[in-house]
């Protein structure tokens, strides 16, 4: 048995400056007072450039996003995990959370360079909340801080295509309110230029992070899911910057041309996965286990699909970039509408809400079974993930209605946030009984 | 007092002679969240939807993955053994995850004639609240009437809010006998009138409540009070583990007050009447003592935990948490420091759907004799 490359292969010329970008975002937040700047925390893509509209240097965590970088170092998310479980926070409550609380507790903010800074305490906390923990946990969050004032916004309505009206000025009411909030707990007043630059680039990067996703449904796909995960993060973190939305422009020119001169990601590509929600992140050489093993590569998934990035729902039920209002449709708008535009496209064009949260399974399995059909997907791999309550929603409805469609599935348990939970060698040996029972031998000896 | 623990007992038995007696429909609810002073205007009853303690829920296994709590997974584990198979409907008001999955589950494998979602908010505190849940009523009570071919009027809604408004003051009111030193009812007893409450048709429920409120200033306990106990907690229909603590334990405790869906969370605060009836009812339920899942930015449950502390005298608690609540595990760390303030022991349980009794017994008994001064 030997490895086979059927295609040719290059790395990422983007791939630098995904890196930059990210040692950029969280260097700068952690930095943010040494300039008179303010720190706003809380769930990533709470509607950003509402939040960017209050200054320049207002630096914006994600904190789910950070949460998973730190996941990332394994050891380092091991000791915020059992800060939280020394102090009776449960084991079972959302892997993030706990990285991001035991972050606090241990005074630790660890940056891309694997540099461990003082903890940044934020300024305020602004969260949506869309699952049963966010909103929560900011609450807690401020509390352990000494005192961060929170204002919450409630996304738990109609949320995606289904989205009417009346959902949208709940959350609109909502924001207004949050706007005065703001002014008043930092003195700032929100800037409405500066909200048109900002969701300007929100917008265009979130849609061209969909343009650049359209490319892996060619056979090679350019790009797989762990590289997607370089870079998707950027949508929800920092849309709103100009310069995720150039990396995203450049990321999807430089797809095409791959696809263009056949370019893959994965050489002996010859079985394409669709997966589910965070992965198990301090883990990831699963995925090149089986692509070098199998030439199984995984490319697409509700996750990297859906957060942050808008689509549209052409008449054949086909899924293209969602289409972004020009600046003068903006700027012709006051205040209130404008804001009901923009969330208007953020929350109805973006279904990762409603897949993940309040939809559950009915709507994520049809859009979980789109991708499959047009990212010519031959199987899925669902991550039980023990670390979120949100993503481990209606997953076994999912995985009975793939297989009824008929794709096989494999299911294997983690935690996105803590490695203590996940079984490295009984998920290996799951996976080669997945693919031995699909009857696809491997390409090496002894991967 | 046997009725309520007759229905506790008999709950399906009792859903479907209702149906052969009145030929109505029954529909099973997942949260206290859902008005069913929209249902009974409907003539429709409603039941909600419980697990099944020391039963096998292996069976949803295939369908919820087992890092959810285990009520959500045992409620849809009865309803795949058939136990709700009388049910012509089934709704929800958007409550926690776990729950929110037994529904979507149940709608996909127990298909019913009815099935409705309301998106009842998180934020009971955000602006836009109450304007949001009334207009999710209106799509509710509009959807109910598509499915029973017919108008739900304002004398048919003024009918369904008394009935269930006269429901909640009578508990009210009985709850108040639990402030006695020699608390008229115990918390067994307390538990299983609310549990029945959510089961039977809340017309006679009434008689019984009115029944009991004339019996119980002249009702004799023959127990020690013992330690004045407060259960704060996820939902909690334990009664063999309520039992044991009241009955079975070496040291005599009493549960008086409880901070969850199966007590006095479920009726303590007043419904306001109001010309625009379904806005009154999405104020009445928005403006519930919180189940925590919905209870932020603020922290609006505690200082109701700690009323309910002083006006009914507790002396102890036991924190019931599910095992795998978020919500209630999202408090847990706050709420220890706060009951430390305050001065009042507690101890924290994790349940499941088996109860191990004996050992529970064994904990109950050793925090009671470290932690509480006994007199």
């Amino acid at each position: 048995m030997t490895e086979v490359k059927k295609y040719p292969e290059e790395p990422l010329k983007t791939w630098n400056k995904a890196k930059e970008l990210r040692l950029k975002y969280f260097t700068s937040y952690a930095k943010a007072h040494e300039t008179g700047g303010l720190r706003f925390c809380g769930s990533a893509g709470s509607l950003n450039s509402i939040q960017q509209a209050f200054g320049r240097d207002v630096f914006i965590l994600g904190s789910e996003p950070y949460s998973a970088h730190a996941a990332f170092f394994s050891d380092f998310a091991r000791k915020c995990q059992e800060a939280c479980e020394s102090r009776g926070i449960a084991h079972d409550l959302c892997g993030y959370m706990k990285n991001y609380w035991g972050g606090i507790l241990i005074n630790q903010f660890i940056l891309p360079t694997h540099e461990i800074v003082p903890w940044p305490k934020a300024d305020v906390m602004w969260t949506q909340h869309i699952c049963c923990t966010h909103a929560k946990w900011y609450q807690y969050a401020g509390e352990l801080e000494g005192g961060v004032p929170e204002f919450g916004i409630d996304f738990n309505c109609r949320i995606g295509h289904t989205m009417t009206d009346r959902d949208i000025d709940y959350v609109l009411e909502q924001v207004l309110e949050g706007i005065e909030w703001v002014e008043k707990v930092t003195g700032r007043k929100f800037d409405d230029e500066l909200f048109i630059e900002a969701s300007l680039n929100e917008l265009a990067a979130n849609s061209a992070w969909g343009q650049a996703y359209e490319y892996n449904q060619n056979i090679p796909a350019p790009i797989d899911e762990k590289s997607l995960y370089s870079f998707f993060p950027f949508n929800i973190l920092c849309p709103q910057w100009a310069e995720t939305s150039a990396l995203f422009r450049e990321l999807r020119d430089e797809l095409k041309d791959r696809v263009d001169r056949g370019i893959a990601a994965v050489g002996n590509e010859r079985f394409r996965i669709l997966t589910d929600g965070p992965p198990q992140w301090a883990m990831l050489q699963v995925y090149r286990y089986m692509e070098k093993v199998y030439g199984a590569v995984t490319l697409g998934s509700t996750y990297t699909a859906y957060w942050g990035t808008g689509w549209d729902v052409a008449e054949d039920g086909s899924l293209i970039a969602a289409k972004i209002p020009t600046r003068e449709e903006f700027a012709q708008l006051n205040r209130e509408a404008r804001l009901r535009k923009y969330i208007a496209w953020k929350l109805s064009k973006q279904e990762a809400y409603s897949v993940t949260f309040t939809g559950c399974h009915p709507r994520k399995s049809a859009l979980m079974l789109k991708i499959m059909e047009l990212w010519k997907l031959d199987g899925a791999i669902i991550h039980l993930n023990r670390g979120c309550e949100g993503s481990a929603m209606g997953v076994l409805e999912n995985r009975l209605d793939i297989i009824k469609a008929g794709y096989p599935v494999l299911t294997y348990e983690g935690n996105m946030g803590d490695v203590r939970d996940f079984d490295y060698a009984g998920t290996i040996r799951k996976i080669e009984n997945f693919f031995e029972n699909l009857g696809l031998e491997k390409l090496i000896k002894g991967g | 007092m046997s009725s309520f623990k007759n229905w506790s007992d008999n709950r399906h038995d009792y859903a479907r002679e209702w149906k052969k007696k009145t030929g109505g429909k029954v529909l099973g609810y997942f949260c206290t969240y859902l008005p069913e002073e929209i249902l009974y205007a409907a003539d429709v009853l409603p039941v909600r939807i419980f697990g099944q303690h020391g039963s096998d829920i292996g069976i949803s296994s295939a369908h919820i993955y087992d890092m959810y709590c285990p009520f959500s997974r045992s409620c849809l584990a009865e309803g795949l053994k058939g136990k709700y198979d009388y049910l012509d409907g089934v709704a929800i008001a958007q409550s926690c995850m776990h729950i929110r999955q037994a529904f979507w589950s149940w709608q996909k494998h127990l298909p019913v004639e009815y099935s409705y979602y309301i998106y009842m908010p998180h934020g009971v505190q955000s602006k836009g609240r109450y304007e949001y849940y009334r207009g999710e009523l209106v799509e509710f009570k509009e959807s109910l009437e598509k499915w029973l071919g017919r108008t739900i009027s304002d004398a048919d809604l003024d009918k369904g809010i008394d009935i269930v408004r006269k429901n909640k003051e009578s508990m009210r009111k009985i709850w108040e006998f639990r402030k006695n030193d020699r608390p008229s009812i115990t918390g067994l007893e307390a538990m299983e009138i609310v549990f029945s409450s959510q089961v039977t048709d809340k017309r006679e429920h009434n008689e019984a409540l009115e029944q009991l409120i004339t019996e119980l200033p002249d009702r004799k306990v023959d127990r020690e009070t013992g330690t004045r106990l407060m259960i704060i907690g996820s939902e909690d229909d334990d009664r063999e583990f309520t039992k044991m603590v009241e009955e079975g334990l070496s040291l005599p405790a009493t549960f008086v007050i409880e901070d969850h869906c199966v007590g006095s969370r479920y009726f303590w605060n007043d419904f306001t009447p109001g010309e625009d009836r379904l806005a009154s009812i999405a104020r009445w339920y928005l403006d519930r003592p919180p189940c925590p899942s919905k209870d932020w930015p603020k922290r609006l449950r505690f200082s109701h935990i700690k009323n309910l502390i002083q006006e009914y005298k507790v002396e102890a608690a036991i924190l019931m948490q599910q095992k795998f609540c978020d919500p209630h595990e999202l408090d847990i760390p706050a709420l220890k420091t706060y009951l430390d303030e305050l001065d009042i022991p507690y101890y924290l349980i994790e349940f499941d759907v088996l109860v191990p009794a004996g050992q529970l017994k064994t904990r109950v008994e050793a925090f009671l004799e470290t932690r509480v001064e006994l007199v």
